[in-house]
C-alpha cells in the first residue's frame, strides 16, 4: 500500500515539531526513517497512523486522502502501527492483547496465527502482558502486525532495549513481515540493519527531511551529521 | 448472636444497593477517569423518570422500569460520555468542579419539576414475607434487591472477563491510545461504558426510592455518596469488590448502630460510617494501588493580567469606593443583612481560591472549617471573651482538622484528597454537629462585637476585615510561599527535585486556607444572634466550589463575584422557584467553567477552522488553479511528492 | 373579577417559572384562594407558580360583593390621617373597589361596634419558609394567615380598618429573614408581623423585631425564642407542652408505657427536642426510653427501630421531618413493630398524612392552638367556616389554623385598644399596647389563656391540644379540648 505524506507539519501544543514533510512508502517496500532523537520520527509516525492530526498538509493513502482519519479508521484501511515503548496492555493477559488485536470474529485464528509466529506467546497466554519479559512483551506488540495482515506497518524502534539475540528475531519477523508484501515503514536506532532491510531511507533532521533516497546514496558521514545535528 | 442478625439482614439489603451503585461509578471512573460525583443526581432521576412514568403515566411497572434502564439510562450515559471528553483535558480539580456543577444544576432541575418535598412511592416488587429469621422479616423485594446486585456484579464482571467490549473496556483504561490503534474506537468503548455505568445508576435509584416508599432528591441524591465507601473498599477499580464493599459498609453502619445506643456522645456515629471508611481507607491503602486513573492535566498556570497597571488600580480603587457607598445606595435599603453575609464569605472565598487556583488542591469541606469557627466564636463568647479574640480563636480551632487532611494530603492528590476532603465533611456534620462541644442541642448563641448591633456600623467593620483577607492573599500569592505553591501546582515533581518540601508547603497552605475559612465562619455566625448545624449545611461546601469556579481566575474576581453570585443576588429573588433557577444555573455555569478550565473551548473551534480552511481545497481553489492555467504556470511550488519517486519493485 | 397586580418584575418571574413548570403540572398551586362570597374571583396566581415571593391580600369594602381591591406594590397606603378616606390606594388599575353598601350610620362605641365609616389600610407582614422541607410543613401558616384576613376584611376590617398582607418567603436564610423584615417594616409600612414561619432562623426574626420594635404576632412557635423576647408574642401553648401532650395522649391511647426519641442531626429543632428529653419524658408522664440520632436523609431507620424495640419503647416520638416519619414507620413496621408515633405537628403536612403508611400507624400531634378539624367550639367553627368559604377544597392542617388564630390575637390586641384604632393611626406602638393589654385571652377557644405584659417576654403556656392521623386522615380526637401540665 502506498503512503504518501504532502508537506506535512505538525507539533504538539504550540510547538511545531515537523515542518514540510514529504516522504512515499512506496507499495511492498521497506523504507527506513532515520534522525536523532527529538527530530520528529516518532511524532511523523503518530500523524501517519491518525494519532496526531496536522496542522498542515495532507495524507493519502493508496491514493485516497486520508488526513483527519482516526486511528481506528486507519486500522480498516490496513494500517498497523506498533508504537514505540511496548505496545501492549499491561493489565490484561496476552490471550486478551491478541483478542484485542484481532478482528471481532476471528479470535482463535488471530492467536493460532500469534503462536505460530512467536511460540513463545503460546507459552504465556494466560500471563499478564505487564509481567513479561521485554522481548516478550515487544513479540506480543509485534504480533499485531502479523494477525491484522496489514498491508502498511509502522514500526518506532522496535528493536530498542532488547538482547541482541532477540533483537535479531525480531528483524527476521520484520523480513518475514516485507517479504508477505506489506509496506513497512521503520524508525530505527540500529541505523546499520535498518540500512541493510531498507529499499529506500529518510534522514529527518529538526522536523525537516534532510535526505531522502536509497540506501546506498547515503553515506555514514551524513548519517553522523544528521544524528549530531549538523546539517548536511 | 441472635441479636445481631436483624442488622445483618439490613445491612447486607441496604448495602447490596449501595453496591449496585458504586459499581456504576467506578465503571464509568475507570474507563473515562471522571470520577462522576453526580453520580447520585443520575440515580434521583432515574427514580424520578421512574415514578412519573408510572404513576403519573400510568405505565404498568415493567414498562416503566425498561423504559428507565434501557432508554433513560443509556441517554443520560451518552451525555454524561460527552461530558467526560469535555473534562478529560482539564486538571483534576476542574473534574470535580464540573461533576460538582452538574449534581447542583441536576438537582435543581428536578426540585424545579417535582417539588422539594418528597413524594410517595408505590413500591413495585412484591411486598410479601418470604421468610423470617428469628423474629426479623425478610420480605420478597429486599431478597430480589440481593440476588440482583449479585446477578448485576456477576454479569458485569463475565462482561468483562469474556467479552470483546468488555476487554477492550478494561484496555482502555491501559492505554486509549494504543487501543486506536488496534482497531477499537475508545469513543465507542467509553461510550459504552457510560451507558452501563449510568443504566445501573438509574436502576439503583429506582431500587433505593422503592426500599423507603418514597422519592426525595435530597435523600437520593446524596445516598449515593455512602457508595463512595463502598468504592473506597474495591480501591476504585474492582467491579466484584463493589459489592463485597457496599455490604460491607451497609454492615458495619448498622452494627454500629446498634452498639451506640448505650453511649450518646457516639450518637450519629453510624450515620457516619461510610465517610470513615472512605476517610480511612485513603490513609490505608497503599499508595500505588490508588493511582489515579486518567492522564493527569497539569494545570495552566493563569496568564497575567492584559489590563494594564493603572487601569487595574482605577479599577480597584473604585470598587473599594462602591464598596464603602454600599449602605447608602438605594438599591440596597432592606438587603443590608445579605451584604454583611457576603462580606463575611469573602473570606471563605478568597481562601478557597487560595487553595484550589493558587496550589491547586481542593476541598469539598470548607464550609466545615467555617462551622468549626462559628462554633469557636459561640464558645468562646459564652466563656465571655472578647470578640476579636474569640474570632482568632475560631479560626485557630480549624488548623487541628486542616493538619488532619493535610496528612492525607501529602500522599493523596486530586481526586482521592476531594473525596477525603467530602467525607470529611459530611462526618463532621452528621457526627459532630449535634454534640456539645459543636452546636449542641439547639442553636448556639452568637453576639456581634459591642457597639455594631446596628446593620450600618457592622458593614464597615467586615469590609474592613474582607479587605484585610483579600490583601493577605494576595501578599501570600507573591511571597515565597506562593511562589512554592504555584510550582506545586504546575510540577510537585520538579518541585522537589529542587529541595523543596512539598509537603511542608501543602500541609502550610491546608491550615492558612482552614484557619481562614474558620474566620469567616465566626463573622458569619456572628451576624443573626446564633448558629446552628442547619446553617453549615455540608451541600453548602459543593456549591461554593461551584460558584468559585465561576467566578474568575484572580483572587479580586474571586472576592467580588462569588458573594456576589452567592448571597446578594438571591435575596433579591423571593420566588423560591427563581432561586431555584439560579442554583441550577450555577450548576450548569461551573460545568461550562470547568470544561473551558484549560481553553477546552479551543479545540473544537480549531477543529472547526481546521475543517473550513480545507474549503480553500473546493472550488475556490479550483478556480484559482484555472486562473493559473489561463495565466502560466507560476512559480508557486506545484504538489510534491517528495524529492524523488522512487521506482517500486 | 378581582386580581392582583404585582410589579413587571414579579409578573416576568412568574412569566418565566410559569413557562418552566407548565406542562410538568405535578405541583400543586397552593395560593388558591378565593375570595367573598358569589364571587368566583380568586387572589390569582399565574398559572403553575406557587408560593410566589409576596402576595398581596388587599382591602376589601364592608360585606357585599366584597372585592379584593388591587394594591399596587410600594404604594401601600401608610395608614394616613384621613379616618375616613377610601382606600385610594386600592383603586388601581383593573380592579375595582365595589362601592360601600349603605351602611347604617350608628353610634359606635365598644371593639365590636359596626363600622360606620372605612378607615385607613393597616399593613401586616408575613415572613416564612414556604419552600423546602420545612417549608412543606409551614407553607400553610400564609393560607391560614390569608383566610383570616379575607373573613376579617369581608366583615368590615380589624376596628373598622382594612388590613393588607404583604408575605414573603424568606427560605430558612436569616439574611433574608432580616431583609424581609426591614422591607416589609421600613418600606411597605407594616405595623405587625403575623404568622411567622421561621423555626431555624429564629434568632434572626427575633433580634429585628427588637430592632425594628415591631411585634411578631403569632407563628409556629417551634423555638424557645418565643418565650425569649418582649417583641415575640405566641398564640399558643409551648412547643415542649406539645410534645409532651402528644406522648401523654398516645400513651393513654394504648396504654403505652415506654417512651423513646428519634431526632434528626441536621436541624436545630430536632436536636433542641434531645437537649430537653429529659423534661418531655417527665410531663409525658411515661418512662424514658433510648434516644437515638438519625439522619433524614437515611434509607431506611430499621437499625434504630430495633433498638427501640429491644428498648421495650412503646411510644415513639420522631422529631423528624415528614418524609422521614414516613420511612421510620415502614420500618419498623418490617419489623412487626408498631409503636404509637408522636410527632410535632410541624412535620406532618396533607400530603404526609395521606400516606397510608403514616395512617396505619396513627400519628399522635401534640398541638398548640385548636386543632383545625375540632368544630366543637366557637372558633373551631369559625375557623372551619372560613376556610370552606375563602379556600374551599384546599386541604387544610394545623399550620393553617395556626396562622388563622395569629390574625385572631391581633384583631383581639386592636379590640382591646379600640379607642386608639379607631381614632388614630394606627402604629407598632398601638398593637404592642394592645397586646400588653391581653389577659386570660382564649380567642373564643381557639388557645390556651395567653396571657402577655408589656415589655417583658412571655412565658411558656404549657398547654396543648391534640390531633391525630389515621385511616381517613386527621381526627381530632378530643375536639377542641385544652390540657395542660
Amino acid at each position: 500500500m502506498t503512503l504518501v505524506l504532502e508537506n506535512l507539519a505538525a507539533g504538539y501544543g504550540g510547538t511545531t515539531v515537523l515542518r514540510g514533510i514529504n516522504l512515499v512508502v512506496p507499495p511492498s517496500s521497506v523504507v527506513a526513517l532515520l534522525g536523532a532523537n527529538g527530530a520528529g520520527k516518532t511524532t511523523l509516525l503518530r500523524v501517519a497512523s491518525g494519532l496526531l492530526k496536522p496542522s498542515a498538509g495532507r495524507i493519502h493513502l493508496e491514493g485516497r486522502d486520508v488526513t483527519g482519519s482516526s486511528p481506528h479508521q486507519l486500522v480498516r484501511r490496513g494500517v498497523c502501527h506498533v508504537p514505540e515503548g511496548r505496545g501492549v496492555f499491561p493489565s490484561l493477559t496476552v490471550r486478551e492483547n491478541l483478542v484485542l488485536q484481532s478482528v471481532a470474529g476471528n479470535e482463535s485464528d488471530a492467536i493460532a496465527r500469534a503462536v505460530s509466529a512467536f511460540p513463545r506467546l503460546g507459552e504465556r497466554l494466560s500471563q499478564l502482558a505487564g509481567t513479561m519479559s521485554g522481548g516478550e512483551q515487544q513479540m506480543l506488540a509485534l504480533a499485531r502486525a502479523y494477525i491484522q495482515s496489514p498491508r502498511l506497518i509502522l514500526l518506532d524502534e522496535v528493536s530498542m532495549g532488547l538482547a541482541p539475540k532477540i533483537v535479531d528475531e525480531i528483524f527476521e519477523f520484520l523480513a518475514m513481515l516485507a517479504q508477505s508484501g506489506a509496506s513497512l515503514l521503520l524508525v530505527e536506532q540500529y541505523v546499520t540493519r535498518a540500512l541493510e532491510v531498507a529499499d529506500f531511507v529518510y534522514l529527518i533532521n529538526r522536523g525537516e527531511i534532510a535526505f531522502a533516497g536509497e540506501p546506498s546514496e547515503l553515506d555514514a558521514a551524513d548519517v553522523f551529521k544528521a544524528y549530531v545535528g549538523v546539517g548536511l | 448472636m441472635n441479636e445481631y442478625i436483624p442488622y445483618i439482614i439490613f445491612g447486607v439489603t441496604s448495602g447490596a444497593v449501595f453496591g449496585i451503585s458504586a459499581m456504576g461509578l467506578v465503571l464509568t471512573y475507570k474507563t473515562s477517569g471522571v470520577f462522576n460525583i453526580a453520580h447520585g443526581a443520575v440515580c434521583a432521576a432515574g427514580a424520578y423518570v421512574f415514578y412519573s412514568l408510572r404513576q403519573q403515566a400510568d405505565l404498568p411497572w415493567p414498562v416503566a422500569a425498561a423504559l428507565v434502564v434501557c432508554v433513560f439510562g443509556p441517554l443520560m450515559g451518552i451525555v454524561l460520555e460527552r461530558l467526560a471528553v469535555a473534562f478529560s483535558g482539564v486538571p483534576t480539580a476542574f473534574k470535580i468542579v464540573g461533576t460538582v456543577g452538574l449534581l447542583v444544576a441536576l438537582q435543581s432541575l428536578i426540585t424545579l419539576i417535582y417539588g422539594s418535598t418528597s413524594r410517595v412511592f408505590d413500591p413495585f416488587l412484591p411486598q410479601g414475607e418470604a421468610f423470617s429469621v428469628s423474629g426479623t422479616k425478610v420480605n420478597y423485594e429486599q431478597v430480589i434487591i440481593l440476588l440482583l446486585g449479585f446477578a448485576a456484579a456477576g454479569a458485569l464482571v463475565t462482561f468483562f472477563r469474556l467479552s470483546r467490549l468488555g476487554t477492550a473496556m478494561r484496555g482502555v483504561v491501559d492505554d486509549p491510545a494504543l487501543l486506536d490503534l488496534t482497531g477499537d474506537s475508545p469513543t465507542r468503548v467509553r461510550r459504552y461504558a457510560w451507558i452501563i455505568g449510568s443504566s445501573f445508576a438509574a436502576m439503583s435509584g429506582v431500587l433505593f426510592a422503592s426500599t423507603q416508599a418514597q422519592i426525595d432528591v435530597n435523600v437520593l441524591t446524596l445516598l449515593v455518596v455512602q457508595a463512595f465507601g463502598a468504592a473506597t473498599i474495591a480501591r476504585f477499580q474492582s467491579l466484584p469488590l463493589c459489592i463485597v464493599g457496599g455490604i460491607v459498609v451497609g454492615l458495619l453502619q448498622k452494627l454500629v448502630s446498634k452498639e451506640i445506643t448505650a453511649y450518646p456522645d457516639l450518637q450519629g456515629l453510624d450515620l457516619a460510617t461510610p465517610f470513615i471508611v472512605l476517610f480511612i481507607g485513603l490513609l490505608v491503602i497503599p499508595r500505588r494501588k490508588l493511582v489515579e486513573t486518567g492522564r493527569q492535566i497539569r494545570a495552566k498556570a493563569v496568564p497575567p493580567s492584559r489590563v494594564p497597571r493603572p487601569f487595574r488600580a482605577a479599577g480597584y480603587g473604585t470598587t473599594l469606593l462602591v464598596a464603602l457607598a454600599i449602605p447608602q445606595l438605594w438599591f440596597v435599603g432592606a438587603h443590608l443583612p445579605a451584604y454583611n453575609q457576603a462580606l463575611t464569605q469573602v473570606t471563605l472565598f478568597v481562601s478557597l481560591h487560595l487553595l484550589v487556583r493558587t496550589s491547586g488542591q481542593i476541598s469539598l469541606c470548607h464550609f466545615g472549617f467555617a462551622a468549626i469557627g462559628a462554633i469557636g466564636l459561640g464558645h468562646m463568647q459564652g466563656y465571655g471573651m472578647p470578640f476579636a479574640l474569640a474570632v482568632i480563636i475560631g479560626g485557630l480551632l480549624c488548623i487541628p482538622p486542616a493538619l488532619l487532611i493535610a496528612i492525607p494530603a501529602i500522599r493523596l492528590s486530586g481526586l482521592y484528597l476531594a473525596l477525603a476532603t467530602l467525607g470529611f465533611g459530611i462526618m463532621l456534620a452528621q457526627f459532630c454537629y449535634g454534640k456539645s462541644y459543636m452546636f449542641g442541642f439547639g442553636s448556639l448563641a452568637t453576639e456581634r462585637p459591642a457597639g455594631f448591633s446596628d446593620d450600618e456600623t457592622y458593614y464597615y467593620l467586615l469590609l474592613g476585615v474582607a479587605v484585610a483577607s483579600v490583601i493577605a492573599v494576595l501578599v501570600i500569592e507573591r511571597s515565597r510561599l506562593g511562589r512554592v505553591l504555584r510550582g506545586l501546582s504546575d510540577s510537585p515533581v520538579a518541585l522537589q527535585t529542587l529541595g523543596l518540601s512539598v509537603n511542608v508547603a501543602r500541609v502550610i497552605v491546608f491550615c492558612i486556607s482552614g484557619f481562614m475559612a474558620g474566620i469567616s465562619g465566626a463573622l458569619y455566625g456572628s451576624l443573626f444572634g446564633s448558629v446552628s448545624a442547619s446553617t453549615f449545611n455540608y451541600v453548602n461546601s459543593l456549591v461554593i466550589l461551584a460558584v468559585l469556579a465561576i467566578s474568575g481566575r484572580r483572587v479580586m474576581s474571586a472576592a467580588i463575584v462569588a458573594p456576589v453570585l452567592l448571597y446578594v443576588i438571591p435575596n433579591y429573588i423571593g420566588d423560591p422557584d427563581m432561586n431555584t433557577m439560579l442554583q441550577m444555573a450555577f450548576g450548569l455555569a461551573a460545568m461550562f467553567a470547568a470544561a473551558n478550565a484549560q481553553g477546552g473551548w479551543d479545540v473544537p473551534f480549531t477543529r472547526l477552522a481546521e475543517r473550513s480552511s480545507d474549503r480553500l481545497r473546493g472550488p475556490a481553489e479550483a478556480r484559482l488553479r484555472r486562473l493559473e492555467a489561463h495565466d502560466g504556470p507560476s512559480d508557486k511550488a506545484q504538489p510534491v511528492h517528495g524529492p524523488r519517486v522512487p521506482v517500486t519493485r | 373579577m378581582s386580581n392582583t397586580i404585582r410589579s413587571r418584575q414579579m409578573l416576568a418571574v412568574a412569566a418565566v417559572v410559569g413557562v418552566l413548570v407548565a406542562g410538568c403540572g405535578t405541583r400543586v398551586a397552593d395560593d388558591r384562594i378565593i375570595s367573598a362570597e358569589g364571587g368566583a374571583a380568586g387572589v390569582a396566581v399565574p398559572a403553575g407558580a406557587t408560593s410566589t415571593g409576596e402576595t398581596v391580600v388587599a382591602a376589601t369594602t364592608e360585606s357585599g360583593p366584597a372585592v379584593a381591591a388591587l394594591t399596587p406594590q410600594g404604594a401601600a397606603a401608610q395608614g394616613t390621617a384621613a379616618t375616613n378616606s377610601a382606600p385610594e390606594a386600592a383603586a388601581s388599575a383593573g380592579g375595582q373597589s365595589a362601592a360601600a353598601k349603605g351602611s347604617t350610620p350608628q353610634v359606635a362605641s365598644g371593639p365590636n361596634a359596626p363600622c360606620t365609616t372605612k378607615l385607613a389600610p393597616i399593613v401586616i407582614g408575613q415572613t416564612l419558609v414556604s419552600s423546602g422541607v420545612v417549608g412543606a410543613a409551614l407553607g400553610n401558616l400564609r393560607l391560614g394567615l390569608n383566610i383570616w384576613a379575607q373573613a376579617v376584611n369581608a366583615r368590615g376590617g380589624v376596628q373598622c380598618h382594612p388590613v393588607q398582607v404583604y408575605s414573603m418567603d424568606d427560605g430558612s436564610d436569616p439574611a433574608r429573614v432580616q431583609s424581609n423584615m426591614n422591607e416589609l417594616v421600613n418600606n411597605k409600612g407594616a405595623v405587625a408581623i403575623l404568622a411567622a414561619g421561621d423555626p431555624i432562623p429564629d434568632t434572626a426574626l427575633q433580634s429585628s423585631a427588637e430592632r425594628l420594635k415591631v411585634p411578631v404576632i403569632g407563628g409556629d412557635l417551634n423555638s424557645v425564642t418565643w418565650t425569649k423576647s418582649p417583641y415575640l408574642f405566641p398564640q399558643g401553648g409551648g412547643a415542649f407542652a406539645s410534645y409532651a401532650g402528644g406522648i401523654k395522649e398516645a400513651g393513654e391511647a394504648f396504654k403505652g408505657r415506654r417512651a423513646g426519641l428519634m431526632y434528626c442531626v441536621e436541624a436545630n429543632i430536632c436536636s433542641a427536642i434531645a437537649g430537653n428529653w429529659d423534661q418531655i419524658a417527665q410531663w409525658g408522664g411515661l418512662a424514658q426510653g433510648a434516644a437515638k440520632a438519625v439522619s433524614i436523609t437515611a434509607t431506611d431507620y430499621t437499625a434504630e427501630c430495633q433498638v427501640m424495640k429491644n428498648d421495650g419503647v412503646d411510644t415513639l416520638l420522631t422529631a423528624v421531618d415528614g418524609s422521614a416519619v414516613s420511612r421510620i414507620v415502614r420500618s419498623c413496621a418490617a419489623l412487626g413493630y408498631r409503636p404509637a408515633i408522636v410527632t410535632p405537628a410541624l412535620a406532618i403536612n396533607p400530603q404526609v398524612a395521606a400516606d397510608p403508611n403514616a395512617q396505619k400507624n396513627t400519628l399522635w400531634l401534640g398541638t398548640s392552638v385548636i386543632p383545625f378539624n375540632s368544630t366543637d367550639t366557637p372558633a373551631g367553627k369559625e375557623f372551619n367556616q372560613d376556610a370552606a368559604r375563602y379556600a374551599p377544597g384546599t386541604a387544610l392542617d394545623q399550620s393553617t389554623v395556626m396562622g388563622w388564630v395569629s390574625g385572631k390575637l391581633f384583631a383581639a390586641a386592636m379590640g382591646k385598644v379600640h379607642t386608639d384604632t379607631r381614632t388614630q393611626t394606627v402604629t407598632s406602638a398601638t398593637v404592642l399596647k394592645g397586646l400588653g393589654l391581653i389577659k386570660n385571652e382564649t380567642l373564643n377557644g381557639a388557645a390556651p389563656p395567653l396571657t402577655f405584659t408589656a415589655g417583658k417576654p412571655t412565658p411558656p403556656t404549657n398547654c396543648y391540644y391534640i390531633v391525630s392521623v389515621s385511616e381517613g386522615g386527621f381526627r381530632a380526637p378530643k375536639g377542641g379540648r385544652m390540657s395542660c401540665f
